[in-house]
């Protein structure tokens, strides 16, 4: 049973044409969705559904055209990259401490970080609201950027935690023995060994935040309207207009999956918080 | 005169700190301070406010547990409590057995798995806006694929459309689900069983075992930590499903599909009744702590990953 | 000594009256805010604007046809002569209840002026987040006394906007439906014949609803069919409205449909009363119209059916008029310039108590705004009588966005029955004159869930009779007598 079959018999060539089906049902949808932003209107609502048609790229010239949705793509991506940069900042350290040193009442601390990470969102965004109402932190990337740390940064630090079990302890040990201090070996030894763990992990939190939607709806508002947030709201005065509308979901779905399809087996691993083996 | 000799009391620079016995409290101090103050003090003062009589966004007054009996009494309450507990009951359960399945066969072996697993993994990593907008158009009334592959061609409904019905809205809701999460649960528990460690196969062999034997004694307890986790990270999820339903159907028909966040979402922002959402919230919080204990329980002795 | 102290003060009190009394400008002092404008002194915006040059205000309003032009191209004129900027945000109709609601009701003043649907009025004057104007519509300096209450078009404009007699703000959308149908079809001769021979009357734009629905029943057709020239390769729909999932519904089926059959959810004196007799008729008709719509009707929101009639599924419907703007353009629908529009029609059975669903609808200033009086100085401007014919001339002769009157001599302008939006405009006029907005109820969120279920039920299988039983039970649980605020 463990053995993996991967010679060419004709069992193995079966199991690989059913992955395939199974495989093409799971992303037709998807396809089928996206392909929409290129499809002429005439056969857009089309009864049977039209699989053949010239391609047109008005829907996406719409899009880029209408400055708001410009501002939703720069603003998604603001709110990503900056949520993210300073959740490795402030996590990394957190995560080696985690992995390697052992602090006392590390326990605690992990069940306090997941449990942060696992907290329904709509539960801290209300208090968030009221809150950053009386702050004046509404429609604020600030405001964005710090909601986000909350599960983005008990997320990163779980998971790089994780992933730094894996490495070898040797060469810190190699370091301590020379007579470096724990902040040379951390910072000379230790970060580059992480380094691609770092990365990947951040790429998981990049995307958590460029698809995140609860708190962009009710703490952004307009001026920090993200993608997500836009594309719920996509209404043009003749009403839903599903072209540009798929269009607009592509942008969304298109930075994703070129992440995804080069670390998906970080991400497997990611998703299931690290539960899964390299 | 006698001269003492003695060490001076060290001067604790912050060389000494980085360099001793502080070090890795230092190092995690950042995280606790910014996750305290985006975790715990909002908390608190869902807390407060659960406590609190409202009006609008004012908090007016104590109030006992006032908000707590008007949560508890709320048909509406244990309606999401329902519709939330039913999406966990069939949803996930099927999610993993499928996924189950398609990992047996992906790990009995398959060519071209580097290339099917990333494609595999587009519908968990897709926004669930944009998971939304696409069964909106798979089921739209009259001119969704779907609806006209399936429902129509079977004529599964006889009057009415797909998100129309509350049933169908329902069952709608389940099947996107799992047509999201099946594949990374297959892709997860493929990558378990492709590390599970070889030996126990190979006795299992030169003893004569039966496939299904090797499977029920061999393989399935060894997978149970993850399946474990799987289940629980799964579970945890679903009570937090918002974006995709609060898109599609608004927690329509009517309620039918009106899960727990979004319960509380119009609670808040469509009537207004603050004091009761946030009595909503903390028993939600309570519960998840529950659940995330047993979680980390798994983790650290199951697959003693701390 | 007795008199020079008289004297004293018959000085001082004339004195003083004349220091308080009359103005330096010409202008006599309106008497109420709720009352005719006296007058014919000289406004001058800029002069009232002066002190507040250089502020800066913020708008939340919803998306239609309307505003496009009106913002882009006139609120520049007004920026210019005030010296106040107006940033302008538009939203959806979902989101600008919601945004618009979270940010007065927690006195965010983030906006400065909110747009609000007649039915949020209550939950906003309970959290007092609304800034009534009597204030400034009683002081000379910001008044201006062209803006004259008889000129709006009435019942609606008091309906809206005056509650217990004090002015919550000025009417600025007069959001209505209208019939619409495919001109084409209408009109080709074999349509028109066969019409003719089946119902015994000229196919026309609908006089009542039992035409709306005759018209709706000849209009399904199969595929295989024929409409018009062509032979169907799917089938046609007769007829389109918003089915039962959130958005107006329930002021569809309310307004257009029970109202219309003599009956009512609540009685004067605010007392919840769903099952009545004529209720039960009216919602029954409503209901029936959906045997003519397509099958995903009972999921469409208002939002969808513009898009639906434009792309020609339908062939008549009911819809919000503002859509139609851009729906009937090239960009907007294959079949532009092929529709023709109707006021929606009375019911024949009950034609004294011809209504239509209209949502008419209010930009309050914020109470938490901190610049009350530059935002009263631009949402009177608004309203005014140059800048609505302005407005008018715009989309009349240069085909530019779209147009709700507001003003009575906007009707009445002979410009509005010119142009190639002549029907849109005569049908909008047909509506708003029996248009009314939703009785002021408190707590209105709370029973539109109820009449949402209860209405969909009768959709999807009940029948009316019991849908309604069951709304009046759930009316009932939440308020059982003098639900209604009073209104003008």
């Amino acid at each position: 049973m463990s053995d993996t079959d991967n010679t060419r018999s004709p069992r193995t060539l079966s199991r690989t044409l059913i992955l395939v089906l199974v495989t093409a049902a799971f992303v037709f949808p998807v396809y089928w969705t996206l392909s929409l932003s290129v499809k002429p209107r005439e056969f857009m609502f089309s009864i049977p559904p039209t699989w053949l048609y010239p391609p047109i790229w008005d829907h996406f010239a719409a899009i880029f055209g209408n400055g708001d949705f410009i501002r939703n793509i720069v603003n998604s991506l603001i709110l990503a990259t900056t949520s993210t940069l300073l959740v490795v900042l402030v996590g990394t350290p957190a995560a080696y401490s985690l992995a390697r040193l052992g602090p006392k009442r590390k326990d605690d601390l992990m069940m306090f970080v997941l449990g942060s990470r696992m907290a329904p969102p709509i539960a801290l965004a209300i208090p968030f609201f009221l809150i950053y109402q009386k702050l004046g932190l509404l429609e604020t990337h600030l405001g964005l950027i710090i909601a986000y740390m909350s599960f983005n940064l008990s997320f990163y630090v779980w998971l790089l935690a994780v992933f730094s079990r894996d490495i070898p302890a040797d060469l810190e040990g190699a370091g301590f023995a020379d007579g470096y201090g724990p902040t040379y070996v951390f910072f000379r030894v230790m970060l580059p060994l992480m380094l691609p763990s770092i990365i990947a992990t951040a790429v998981l939190v990049f995307i958590f935040a460029w698809n995140e939607f609860l708190f962009a709806l009710i703490l952004g508002g307009s001026a920090a309207e993200t993608l997500p947030v836009a594309i719920s709201r996509f209404i043009t005065p003749a009403g839903v207009q599903f072209g540009p509308l798929a269009a607009l979901g592509t942008i969304a779905v298109l930075p994703v999956a070129i992440l995804v399809l080069a670390l998906h087996r970080y991400i497997v691993r990611g998703l299931s918080m690290g539960a899964v083996k390299g | 005169m006698a001269t003492h000799v003695g060490r001076l009391p060290a001067r604790r620079s912050l060389r000494d700190v980085l360099e001793g016995k502080g070090f890795p409290y230092l190092m995690v101090v950042p995280t606790i301070l910014v996750l305290s103050i985006v975790g715990v003090i909002p908390f608190v003062y869902t807390v407060f406010i659960s406590f609190q009589e409202t009006s609008f966004t004012r908090t007016v007054g104590f109030n006992g547990v006032e908000n707590f009996t008007s949560l508890v009494s709320d048909p509406l309450f244990w309606k999401a409590l329902g519709v939330t507990s039913l999406i966990l009951v069939v949803a996930v359960p099927v999610q993993l057995l499928l996924g189950l399945g398609i990992a047996l066969v992906m790990h009995r072996g398959i060519l071209g798995s580097r290339f099917i697993a990333p494609v595999l993994l587009l519908p968990a990593v897709v926004a669930p806006t944009v998971v939304a907008i696409i069964w909106k158009v798979m089921l739209a009334g009259t001119w969704g694929f779907l609806t006209y592959q399936v429902v129509d061609r079977f004529s599964l409904l006889e009057r009415g459309s797909v998100l129309g019905l509350p049933r169908s809205a329902l069952v709608s809701i389940l099947l996107i689900e799992i047509w999201q999460w099946t594949p990374f649960v297959a892709l997860a528990l493929f990558a378990g069983l492709q590390a599970l460690p070889l030996s126990p196969y190979r006795a299992a062999a030169v003893d004569g075992a039966s496939r299904w034997q090797i499977f029920r004694y061999l393989t399935l307890p060894m997978l149970l930590p993850l399946l474990a986790v799987l289940l629980l990270l799964r579970t945890l999820d679903s009570f937090r499903i918002f974006d995709t339903i609060f898109i599609l159907t608004g927690g329509g028909p009517g309620t039918s599909t009106q899960v727990v966040s979004i319960y509380l979402y119009k609670s808040v922002f469509q009537f207004w009744e603050l004091g009761r959402a946030a009595a909503g919230a903390v028993l939600i919080w309570v519960m998840f702590f529950i659940f995330a204990s047993i979680l980390y329980r798994i983790f650290s002795r199951r697959l003693k990953l701390f | 000594m007795k008199t020079r102290l008289l004297v004293a003060l018959l000085v001082a009190f004339l004195t003083a009256a004349a220091c308080t009394g009359g103005d330096d400008t010409d202008e006599p002092t309106p008497t109420s805010g709720t009352g005719e404008t006296g007058g014919t002194g000289e406004f001058s915006l800029a002069a009232a604007a002066e002190p507040y040059q250089g502020t800066e205000i913020r708008i939340l309003d919803e998306i239609s046809d309307l505003q496009p032009v009106f913002y882009e191209e006139l609120v520049s004129q007004f920026e210019e002569e005030t010296g106040i900027t107006v940033n302008v945000e538009i939203q959806g109709h979902f989101d600008v209840i919601t945004n618009g609601e979270a940010d007065l009701f927690s006195g965010g003043g983030a906006f400065d002026a909110v747009m609000l649907h007649m039915w949020q009025l209550p939950n906003s004057l309970e959290a007092q987040a609304v800034q009534f104007i009597d204030p400034y519509l009683d002081d000379p300096a910001l008044r201006d006394p062209s803006v004259d209450f008889g000129n709006f078009v009435q019942p609606m404009t008091d309906e809206t906007t005056l509650v217990d007699g004090n002015r919550a703000g000025f009417l600025n959308w007069s959001y209505n439906q209208v019939w619409i149908g495919r001109k084409d079809l209408m009109e080709h001769p074999d349509e028109q014949a066969a019409f003719e021979e089946e119902y015994d009357y000229a196919l026309a734009a609908p006089q009542t609803l039992q035409e709306m629905r005759d018209i709706a029943e000849f209009f399904t057709r199969d595929e295989g069919d024929t409409l018009g020239d062509e032979t169907l390769s799917s089938p046609v729909y007769g007829f389109i409205q918003e089915g039962a999932r959130l958005g107006a519904t329930w002021s569809d089926a309310w307004y257009n449909y029970i109202k219309q059959s003599g009956g009512d959810l609540f009685d004067e004196s605010g007392t919840p009363t769903a099952d009545r007799p004529e209720n039960v008729d009216g919602l029954e008709f409503w209901k029936s119209m959906f045997e003519f719509a397509p099958p995903g009707a009972a999921e469409l929101s208002l939002v969808d059916i513009p898009v639906i009639l434009g792309e020609g599924q339908a062939v008549t419907g009911i819809a919000w008029s503002d859509f139609f703007w851009t729906v009937d353009s090239d960009a907007g629908s294959p079949h532009a310039g092929n529709f023709t529009y109707a006021p929606v029609p009375p019911n024949a059975d009950s034609p004294d108590s011809h209504q239509v669903n209209a949502a008419p609808s209010l930009l309050v200033i914020s109470n938490a705004s901190d610049n009350k009086e530059a935002t009263y100085l631009f949402l009177q401007w608004m309203v005014s009588q140059e800048t609505q014919d302005a407005w008018l001339d715009l989309v009349v002769n240069q085909g530019l966005g779209g147009f709700d009157p507001i003003l009575q001599s906007s009707i009445d302008n002979p410009m509005y029955s010119q142009g190639p939006r002549a029907e849109l405009l005569a049908a909008i006029a047909g509506s708003v004159a029996v248009g009314h907005p939703t009785p002021l109820i408190q707590g209105f969120p709370q029973f539109q869930d109820p009449m949402l279920q209860r209405f969909q039920e009768a959709l999807l299988g009940s029948s009316a009779q019991e849908a309604l039983g069951g709304l009046q039970e759930d009316l009932t649980a939440i308020c059982s007598a003098d639900c209604l605020l009073s209104v003008g």
